[in-house]
């Protein structure tokens, strides 16, 4: 298991340079005041999903999906590992993050960067998460190929949704449902990254299942 | 004998291509030739007993035991070589090894080292960049390298040069003294298997046509040579199949001695080599249907 894992990691250097280039554009674009709060997690979210895209789709690419289920490791192996990979992803891309916000806070660079957050990791949990319990099932079934249908139009929406919907709450704080959910969300923020967590991980159990069952009975 | 593979009434369907109850053996210590021409199911075959395809019927026993129950078990004493190279392209040789070597228990990285001299292997070059034979030389490296007891070869041979071919054999040879080991070795080039095989398997059309020790497949069928004008209705049946040209015949049968005493000495008599006996009961299926 531990060794698939390491797998989709190893199969991806170009990547990860990619991903350190990535997060300096990222800072650059998000260190305006009104997207400084998004920087780690829409950042760390958007190398997540590079990453997770890479990983998969390589496996499917050259058909080295054939090789691996043909090595001594269960098929529901095979399927943990992604899901578990997921983890792994979102801790490289915070790592990444992370050391690029140090280096520019040290380097003479003009950008404003503060230190990551609690809240930036439940909010990158939460959007790889449900890409995660969406595209895998697919991935499974479909073999990659609509998968990346599902993957462009999470981008999309994961990418400009949050910040789009947070900028809507923000702007009709009048509106009386507003004032409650930012009302109730500054006073109890714990239990809402909790409410968030939870969520996410009962989707995923879902996901995780259906991936299951899909995969088992498949003809590789 | 016990059996290193056991295949019993194992049937697979598909659209357009059914796999038959088929069933076969390859006992310890032995070389299995599975031949049959494109799309006969050696490949589904193959995948069936990798796990890669679900059976819709039937039973596949490796090692004595089942294929599906104790599958991670048994696959690390399995080594592959598929006819297409299944690695991540943009890896190199040794950077491809460094992520299957970990999966095997028994990964032996001093033999991996000699296949790796012994074929010419480039470490540091790119599967994409490699050519097809050498692609397949990576794949046995791979397979001959974690002490695997069942080799399973599809259609290892043919994006391969002579010379290697004849190094494939040699290795299977030297592998084969130990009598713990078996081979099953899918080709449609069976000059291959004339050399090393000790049974072969002939499967046409998802059925198996028969499955024997090889020798006496070969002392079982004959090629006859003769005049055309010497076949009649009545004798063209003793023949599993006939070819014709405008010079005479040549026949494939089994049993000679009704021939013999038809035709007598106005008749040549040549063993069959596998690659006539495939030929021919193709065709007479051909004729016959």
């Amino acid at each position: 298991m531990l060794n698939l894992i390491l797998k989709d990691i190893l199969i991806q250097k170009k990547a990860l340079v990619f991903a350190f280039l990535y997060s300096i554009f990222m800072f650059f674009i998000f260190s305006q005041p009104s997207l400084n709060l998004f920087i780690y997690s829409m950042g760390a979210v958007a190398i997540s999903y590079m990453l997770i895209m890479t990983a998969m789709q390589a496996d499917y690419k050259n058909d080295t999906i054939t090789i691996l289920s043909s090595l001594p490791v269960k098929r529901s192996e095979i399927v943990t590992s992604k899901y578990l990979s997921m983890f792994v992803f979102i801790a490289l891309s915070f790592l990444v993050l992370v050391i690029v916000g140090l280096i520019i806070m040290v380097s003479p660079l003009p950008f404003s960067v503060r230190y990551p957050k609690f809240y930036d990791l439940v909010i990158t949990f939460f959007c790889v998460g449900i890409l995660i319990s969406v595209y895998l099932p697919v991935y499974f079934k479909t073999g990659g190929r609509y998968a990346q249908v599902v993957f462009i139009f999470f981008f999309m929406l994961m990418f400009f949704g949050p910040s789009t919907l947070f900028g809507y709450i923000t702007k009709s704080q009048e509106h009386p449902l507003s004032k409650t959910l930012l009302l109730y969300t500054s006073e109890n923020l714990l239990v809402v990254y909790l409410i968030a967590i939870l969520i996410t991980l009962i989707i995923l159990a879902v996901s995780f299942v259906i991936s299951l069952r899909i995969y088992l009975n498949k003809d590789l | 004998m016990a059996n290193i593979l056991e295949v019993n009434n194992l049937s697979k369907k598909f659209k357009g291509f059914n796999l038959n109850n088929i069933s076969f053996s390859v006992p310890y210590g032995y070389i299995m030739g599975f031949i049959g021409p494109n799309g006969a199911g050696k490949t589904t075959t193959i995948k069936l007993i990798m796990n890669l395809l679900n059976k819709d019927g039937g039973e596949i026993r490796v090692f004595g035991r089942d294929h599906q129950e104790f599958e991670k078990e048994i696959k690390q004493k399995i080594g592959f070589v598929y006819e297409e190279c299944y690695y991540y392209e943009d890896l190199s040789v040794t950077e491809m090894k460094r992520i299957i070597a970990p999966f095997y228990r028994d990964w032996d990285e001093p033999v991996f080292q000699r296949y790796q001299k012994r074929f010419g292997l480039p470490a540091g070059k790119k599967i994409k960049e490699l050519s097809r034979g050498m692609k397949t030389k990576f794949s046995l490296a791979v397979a001959l390298s974690h002490h695997a007891d069942l080799i399973i070869l599809d259609e290892p041979t043919s994006g391969l040069d002579p010379v290697f071919r004849d190094e494939l054999l040699e290795i299977l040879r030297e592998l084969m003294q130990d009598e713990t080991k078996g081979v099953l070795f899918s080709t449609h080039i069976t000059p291959d298997l004339d050399k090393i095989a000790d049974y072969i398997c002939f499967i046409e059309k998802g059925n198996i046509v028969f499955s024997d020790v090889k020798d006496e497949i070969l002392n079982k069928y004959n090629i006859i040579k003769g005049s055309r004008d010497l076949l009649t209705e009545e004798n063209r049946r003793l023949f599993i199949s006939i070819r014709e040209s405008e010079f005479g015949f040549q026949a494939l049968c089994g049993d000679t001695a009704p021939i013999k005493s038809q035709l007598g000495d106005r008749v040549i008599v040549e063993k069959a080599g596998l690659d006539d006996i495939m030929l021919y009961t193709i065709r007479g299926k051909q004729d016959h249907a």
